[in-house]
């Protein structure tokens, strides 16, 4: 038998080689002695950079028809640009965010940039395939990464048990997901989700019975891994116990990674049988926005607040794979990019007020901020008003997107619900706002020389303020219309 | 004989599950996760897969059991670590419920998903033209996530300095 070795086009997979080979060479950099140990910073922000204009490359290169390399593992389309976007620009900041940080609690700086780059790396693969066996494999080098990352203060018993909580509830969840794959193989006999997509069609509803429970375990897998309602218990704890530039960073990109395949597989390879599992997702996602809601209006530790605000996002990005439609695709995309601002901002003013050894995270911490650092106030405003999706900053753009795709898929009692939430959201996100704008300082000293966090705080309120402003035209952008 | 032969194994791997989470003492609950290991093996050869019937009894009976000894060993665990716990007998109902629902689909199906004289052999030569010509892509990344796992585990033990 010949060995016919499959063509391979290394321009569509350079955003993830790049990434992956900086994220090896920030490890390498560890072993050199003396004053090179401290650059791994540098190699870190490299590397991201030129995965960055790698991705540019391959946006004006591909954006006109889905491409595949590698056999049909590795596809690159207007989906898989777009999300590494928003995965690269989330690492970007979180590098920022992190440096003094990493410098301040004297973690192994090393170790802590490569599993960022990897596990970005990670991101990248589940968004930029069709195939699920790349999807699961992208998905755990994802997960191992954010595991190492959430208990990398490793003398701090709340992280490790956050790291404990995470790998044990995250390997359980990726047994279902693997499970649910092979059953999804077993009903069509194939796990690229394109031919799976005509295989569905073709048989209309004269399904096996293993394709519905193939479904039912993938949400269980995804709902996980993007903390939705009944599978969320895990999320507060990891939040909170993990540094907080980690949890800006796998709260944004895990669940955009998880939202790129839970989209693909949904919204391309079983959307003929959409009648079979929308009444599924619609629970799910009622129930996360509301517990999300409800939990986080009793939270005094601003990291758990975020951690069920997130879930609450999550089930807004639920109802847009409800959607199932073309303008659905890209309220995603859009939503995800502008939560990528607004919450690495938010955690990166956590940081800042945390300070050393994250002792000021309660919300009361912040109390009277405004009179001693007005500017920080200022921008903390900025991203919760975002979080809580007032105009005109980028959230509001999200969830009207998100609504209106809703709208057009015909789930107008479902819009209703979300809209409804959000109003409830906007309660606990003020009441930080009037704690830091209306009661007399205390005496949390905050020590804000970190000009990298600040270069980061910047990027994020420009990018949380100008996407809000110019909606349309960052749409165009990320999808060429 | 090949059915005969299937239920042999398949009834010494579902008897010595039960075992692995009903007896008390660990070491025996390893021992008899071994040979469930062994008998699923023994299937995988029935469904022509060779190769995977080999690594099954490489990797999980041989490396990965052998280290569940070991901690097992290292810990020294007596029999006090079994504690009785109500909420086993909602796990439990739960678990049934979940072995009923997976049963009722397979069931369902009457024939071969894939006629006896098609099946491949899943020998080392077919899976290793698979595995570096098709899934070339995600054996790499299977690298990825073998050099994540290492890193981890050194961070994680690490002298600090």
């Amino acid at each position: 038998m010949e060995i016919k070795i499959p063509d391979i086009n290394w321009l569509m997979a350079s955003p993830i080689v790049i990434l992956s080979i900086f994220g090896m060479l920030t490890l390498i950099f560890g072993i050199a002695k003396g004053r090179h140990t401290k650059k791994a910073v540098f190699v870190a922000l490299l590397g991201t950079l030129l995965a960055l204009v790698s991705n540019f490359i391959c946006l004006f290169e591909f954006w006109q028809k889905t491409n595949s390399t590698f056999s049909e593992m590795l596809t690159s389309d207007y989906i898989s640009t777009g999300f590494n976007f928003i995965f690269l620009t989330v690492t970007l900041l979180s590098i920022f965010v992190s440096h003094k940080y990493v410098q301040d609690e004297n973690l192994p700086e090393n170790e802590y940039y490569g599993m960022m780059l990897l596990s970005a790396a990670g991101m990248m693969l589940m968004a930029s395939t069709t195939n699920l066996v790349v999807v699961f494999t992208g998905l755990e080098v994802m997960s191992i990464a954010l595991y190492i990352l959430a208990g990398i203060k490793r003398n701090e018993l709340k992280s490790l048990e956050a790291a404990l909580k995470y790998f044990l509830l995250g390997a359980f969840a990726s047994g279902f997901f693997l499970y649910g794959i092979s059953m999804l193989y077993g009903a069509t006999g194939t796990l690229d989700l394109k031919i799976m997509a005509e295989i569905v069609s073709k048989n209309g509803t004269e399904f096996p019975m293993i394709l519905m429970v193939g479904i039912t375990f993938l949400i269980v897998g995804f709902g996980f891994k993007v903390a939705l309602a009944p599978f969320h218990v895990w999320t507060p704890d990891v939040y909170e116990g993990a540094s907080s530039p980690v949890t800006g960073f796998m709260s944004v990109g895990a669940k955009a990674a998880g939202f790129a395949a839970f989209m693909r597989v949904f919204d391309v390879a079983l959307i003929s049988i959409k009648t079979d599992w929308i009444d599924v997702l619609a629970v799910l996602a009622i129930l996360t926005m509301v517990i999300g809601n409800i939990l986080a209006l009793q939270q005094t530790n601003f990291k758990r607040l975020l951690a069920y605000s997130s879930i609450t996002h999550a089930g807004y990005l639920l109802l847009g794979i409800i959607a199932g439609n073309e303008l659905s695709s890209q309220a995603i995309m859009f939503y995800l990019f502008s939560y990528a601002f607004m919450n690495i901002g938010a955690f990166a003013i956590i940081t800042l007020v945390g300070n050393k050894n994250e002792q000021f995270v309660n919300v009361t911490d912040f109390t009277g901020l405004a009179k001693k650092k007005p500017l920080l106030a200022f921008l903390l405003t900025i991203f919760l008003f975002s979080l809580a999706g007032i105009p005109p900053m980028a959230g509001f753009f999200g969830k009207y997107f998100i609504f209106s795709a809703l709208i057009k898929s015909g789930a107008t009692n479902l819009a209703i619900i979300g809209v409804l939430n959000a109003v409830v959201g906007v309660y606990y996100y003020l009441s930080p706002i009037v704690l830091v704008w209306m009661k007399e300082p205390n005496e949390v000293e905050i020590n804000d020389t970190n000009p990298m966090l600040k270069f980061a705080l910047i990027i994020s309120a420009l990018g949380t303020i100008l996407i809000g402003i110019f909606p349309s035209q960052v749409m165009s952008f990320l999808f060429q219309i | 004989m090949e059915l005969a032969i299937f239920i042999v194994l398949a009834v010494l791997a579902i008897s010595s599950a039960v075992v692995v989470i009903t007896q008390k003492s660990p070491v025996y609950s390893v021992l008899a996760l071994v040979s469930t290991f062994f008998a699923l093996a023994g299937i995988y050869v029935l469904l022509n897969a060779y190769f995977l019937a080999m690594i099954q009894i490489a990797v999980y009976a041989g490396a990965i059991m052998v280290l569940f000894l070991f901690v097992v060993m290292l810990l020294n665990l007596k029999e006090q670590y079994y504690v009785e716990n109500p909420k086993k007998i909602i796990g439990g109902v739960l678990g049934l419920a979940f072995v009923f629902a997976l049963l009722f689909p397979i069931f369902e199906i009457e024939k071969n998903l894939v006629p006896e004289s098609q099946m491949p052999v899943g020998d080392a030569y077919n899976i290793g033209i698979r595995l570096f010509t098709d899934y070339v892509f995600p054996f790499e990344i299977a690298s990825i996530i073998l050099l994540i796992a290492t890193v981890g585990a050194i961070v994680f033990t690490k002298k600090h300095s």
